[in-house]
């Protein structure tokens, strides 16, 4: 169907620790949504690994959402050529180089990328990594004069071992409202001050990737080395934020030490400080700042983090705009929660064990705490539904949006009804909301096997769906059905929303069944405001006339006007003439009857007087009908003797409708005559 | 269900005889008369828009011109079904369908005399009319006649004060002239118009050329 699902088929394992569930998933696939999610990933540099399909992802970076220009693609990758030209053991550091081509593309480079976005030295090491190790070394010098910081791994290991370990330290960008907001917050909710933020924020990952470059000869370009990332360093402080300034000494000591990755307590305490800052990223709502905490502590250093604490951050992130996210999250705690085994299970068995586990709480009453596996695929699925809302194309492309979304669904579709009872309401009105139209009219297809399945939902849920109504998107669901189920169940939705709702159904031709439930509903509430209205004036006048007759205080007389001036308050359900004119004309096209006889009702109730076009299209309405010529002659007798003048149109056009045969016997002749002209066209 | 063997336009007539029997619930009005006659004239029923015409102007209903024109219309559009046709019958039959046609347009004009509108005053012809009537006598081969009637009501006005021949009528006149022979007529209607059409301009000159080639001794 879909290019996820056709690679989602393959049945390839992917052993990823980002996309760690086992689920029938291939790297590309997963660099699909990476990529959508504007991040890009980095992979193991491993010889012994050849193909595409068995590199290991390692990390991804959350990145801007625009796209490499053309132009820095082009110099990305000749820089990325003529770096491969010496052999790995040979020094090829850009840097070092004052006259070479590197250095000047380099440095032009250095001036484009300060204009683009952080993500280029990501993608511009990801470039040079996959042409070889001197290429990555390339890039990595770069990157460290444009704010990727890294211990410079002096001392490295020999020509041939690929055993040096460089430490990224990766500005914060603070492209994110929140995190700007936060920023200006001096003390914050959780008592944490602005130095804990910026501590935060500043050592974002740590990247350990695994490269050799000989530097037998490092001493001897030390000097300008040194001058020129000097400089590059003093532009960067000039030019770039103060969130992306260098790390301060302290911190960058912390990370020097993992570098040498031989004190084994050292690191554990960088991986309970990294704990802490997710922790704290996620009570201050940091979004991105925690993704990246979380992708450092699962994806380097290979920590199992507490599930609570996880979970929390998956509920943060499902609120984020980036639902790619929330996706690798879930797998993560799919894979952790022991439910993505549940997954693969065949329907029956899920079933029997559900039924199981639900035998068992009974048995046990309240005593366990811990949720069922449906419980929790539940929770999670529902989350993940939720945060499809936040698909935007202007966002993401629209491809990935879609592959995320058939992905989603293909995986609820797997589940038990009773969780497509509790994850599809969600998603139906998170595919409503979402601004990909063409993704929105995939709500349709839930709603209908909701209403299929007879869903017990309340009618404030349908209310909550004719909120989103909008006029391009009107054929996403039965907005019609909506409004009248909302009415059903008792509820008077406010007149904006109702009347928005119906006038965004034009044009109605395409829908007249749907145009005349849709007015049936606003002629019923309307009705009842009539009701109560009449009700209030009975009432008013009871109550007058006892403020007459009774020697009251004025307080209980305060009170008594306050209850009048409660019943003012009633809900108007009144079109404006001209769309049920559109509809009257739609009608008339459709000849359907009905309608046109609603819409004179609609005309009684909300206290309107009928137009010339109401009485046209009526009339137009009744001569296409056999039955109904008489009643089309006395509308037209009506309409003059309401002052209108029938105009020639009027007259040539009812005059079409009535010699236009429209009896059984004229259909058979015409049936018949095409019969006759097939054949002799066919005898020809 | 019951089926339907009549169509629409039966069952109007239908309702239109009802009203005239006093057995309809409603009034039959003018407006209600010309969308019957309309959709006549679109069938080329000439019995039928005479048959109205008629029971109307004798249970004084309100005609006005439009019925009329509507009548005429019919008529212009059976002698262009039957001049289609001519091939089809024999001289004796067609020419006797053309008399009965004929008649049938003197007696609407008969009955147009001798109507009157509401105030009592005598009904006036009107851009449709005089159109409808002229392309009766075009298609019937009456050129002469239809330039005498465009010639009289060329400098006359209607009740809304708009000209009574429009540029479709005199375009109609024109052709019909050029074809019959009569190019200094085609012309004359031609610079009567209210704007120059070159498509009709250029259509006498090649009908006055077709002419000229025809009287050459040496022609074929």
């Amino acid at each position: 169907m879909l290019r996820a699902q056709r690679l989602f088929t393959q049945k390839k394992w992917i052993s990823s620790r980002v996309f760690p569930v086992k689920m029938e998933c291939n790297c590309a696939a997963y660099s699909t949504i990476c990529h959508s999610s504007g991040a890009v990933s980095t992979y193991h540099l491993n010889p012994s690994r050849t193909s595409y399909q068995d590199t290991e992802v390692v990390s991804s970076y959350p990145l801007s959402p625009f796209r490499i220009k053309p132009a820095l693609k082009r110099q990305l990758r000749n820089l990325s050529l003529s770096s491969a030209i010496p052999e790995p053991h040979v020094k090829t550091d850009i840097s070092t180089n004052h006259d070479s081509n590197d250095t000047e593309d380099m440095r032009s480079l250095y001036y484009a990328l300060r204009s683009v976005s952080t993500f280029m030295p990501l993608k511009l090491i990801e470039a040079a990594a996959n042409r070889n190790k001197a290429a990555a070394s390339s890039a990595w010098r770069t990157a460290d004069s444009l704010k990727i910081y890294s211990d410079s791994s002096k001392g490295g290991g020999g020509g041939a071992s690929y055993s040096r370990s460089a430490t990224l330290h990766l500005e914060y960008d603070s492209d994110d409202d929140d995190y700007e907001n936060n920023e200006n917050d001096h003390h914050h909710q959780d008592g944490t001050t602005d130095h804990d933020y910026q501590r935060q924020s500043t050592v974002q990952t740590a990247i350990t990737t695994s490269h050799s470059v000989a530097t037998t000869d490092d001493e001897l370009h030390e000097d300008s080395r040194i001058s020129i990332a000097r400089q590059m360093d003093m532009a960067a402080r000039r030019t770039v934020p103060a969130s992306m300034r260098p790390l301060p000494s302290a911190l960058e000591k912390s990370f020097e030490t993992t570098k040498t990755n031989s004190n084994t307590e050292e690191l554990n305490a960088i991986i309970k400080d990294l704990e802490e800052q997710l922790i704290c990223a996620i009570r201050g709502k940091r979004v991105k700042l925690s993704m990246q905490l979380f992708e450092t502590a699962t994806v380097q250093h290979h920590v199992d983090l507490d599930l609570k604490t996880v979970f929390a951050l998956y509920d943060l992130v499902s609120h984020d705009i980036y639902p790619f996210h929330t996706y690798q999250l879930m797998h993560y705690l799919l894979r952790r929660t022991q439910c993505a085994l549940s997954l693969q299970r065949p329907m029956e068995e899920r079933q029997t064990k559900m039924e199981e586990s639900l035998q068992d709480t009974a048995g046990e009453g309240d005593s366990s705490d811990e949720p069922s596996d449906a419980d929790m695929l539940g929770h999670l699925f529902e989350r993940m539904v939720y945060s499809l809302r936040r698909l935007d194309p202007s966002r993401h492309l629209h491809g990935d949006i879609r592959s995320l979304v058939s992905t989603v669904t293909s995986e609820l579709q797997q589940l038990d009804p009773g969780i497509h009872r509790r994850c599809l309401p969600v998603l139906v009105e998170s595919l409503l909301i979402q601004r990909s139209s063409s993704i929105g009219k995939w709500a349709g297809y839930f709603y209908h096997h909701m209403a299929f399945s007879k869903y017990d939902l309340p009618p404030e849920y349908f209310q909550q769906l004719l909120i989103h109504s909008s006029f391009n998107r009107s054929q996403d669901i039965p907005f019609h059905d909506a409004l009248q189920q909302s009415i059903q169940g008792g509820l008077r939705p406010a007149p904006n929303v109702v009347l928005s709702s119906v006038e965004n159904m034009f044009p109605y031709s395409d829908n007249i069944r749907g145009t005349y439930t849709a007015l049936q509903s606003v002629v019923t509430l309307q009705q009842q405001s009539n009701e109560h209205k009449a009700g209030r004036e009975i009432h008013k006048a009871e109550m007058q006339q006892k403020l007459a007759g009774l020697d009251i205080s004025s307080e209980e007389a305060q009170r008594l006007e306050e209850r009048l001036r409660e019943h003012k308050r009633i809900r108007e359900y009144i079109f404006d003439e001209s769309s049920l004119e559109y509809m009257a004309a739609a009608a008339a096209k459709k000849n359907h009857v009905e309608l046109i006889l609603l819409i004179w009702d609609a005309l009684d109730v909300m206290g309107l007087e009928p137009s010339a076009s109401l009485y046209e299209n009526t009339i137009l309405c009744f001569a296409k009908n056999v039955n109904l010529i008489e009643n089309a002659f006395v509308v037209l007798n009506d309409m003059e003797s309401a002052g209108f003048s029938p105009s020639p149109a009027l007259v040539k056009g009812a005059a079409l409708a009535i010699r236009y045969v429209n009896t059984a016997s004229s259909l058979l002749f015409l049936t018949l005559k095409k019969v006759c002209l097939i054949l002799h066209f066919f005898f020809l | 269900m019951k089926r339907i063997d009549r169509n629409s336009l039966e069952a109007a007539l239908g309702l239109f005889e009802a009203f005239h029997d006093k057995e309809a619930d409603f009034t039959f009005n003018t407006t209600a008369l010309n969308v019957l006659m309309s959709a006549f004239s679109w069938k080329a029923d000439v019995k039928n828009c005479i048959s109205l015409l008629d029971r109307s102007l004798k249970h004084d209903l309100n005609v006005d011109t439009d019925a009329f024109s509507f009548a005429l219309e019919s008529v212009g559009k059976a002698t262009k079904k039957l001049n289609n046709n001519r091939a089809k019958m024999s001289d004796y039959r067609y020419q006797s369908i053309l008399d009965e046609f004929a008649d049938a347009a003197d007696r609407i004009l008969t009955l147009f005399e001798k109507a009157k509108d509401k105030s009592g005053n005598a009904l006036l012809p009107n851009h449709h009319f005089v159109q409808n009537y002229v392309e009766f006598l075009c298609s019937l081969g009456q050129v002469e006649t239809a330039t005498l009637v465009l010639t009289d009501f060329l400098a006359k006005y209607d009740e809304t004060g708009a000209k009574i021949v429009d540029n479709k009528t005199l375009a109609r006149v024109a052709v019909a002239n050029a074809e019959a022979g009569d190019i200094e007529m085609a012309r004359k209607c031609l610079a009567s118009m209210s704007e120059s059409l070159p498509y009709l301009e250029k259509k006498v000159d090649q009908l006055e050329a077709a002419t000229l080639r025809s009287e050459l001794p040496y022609s074929d």
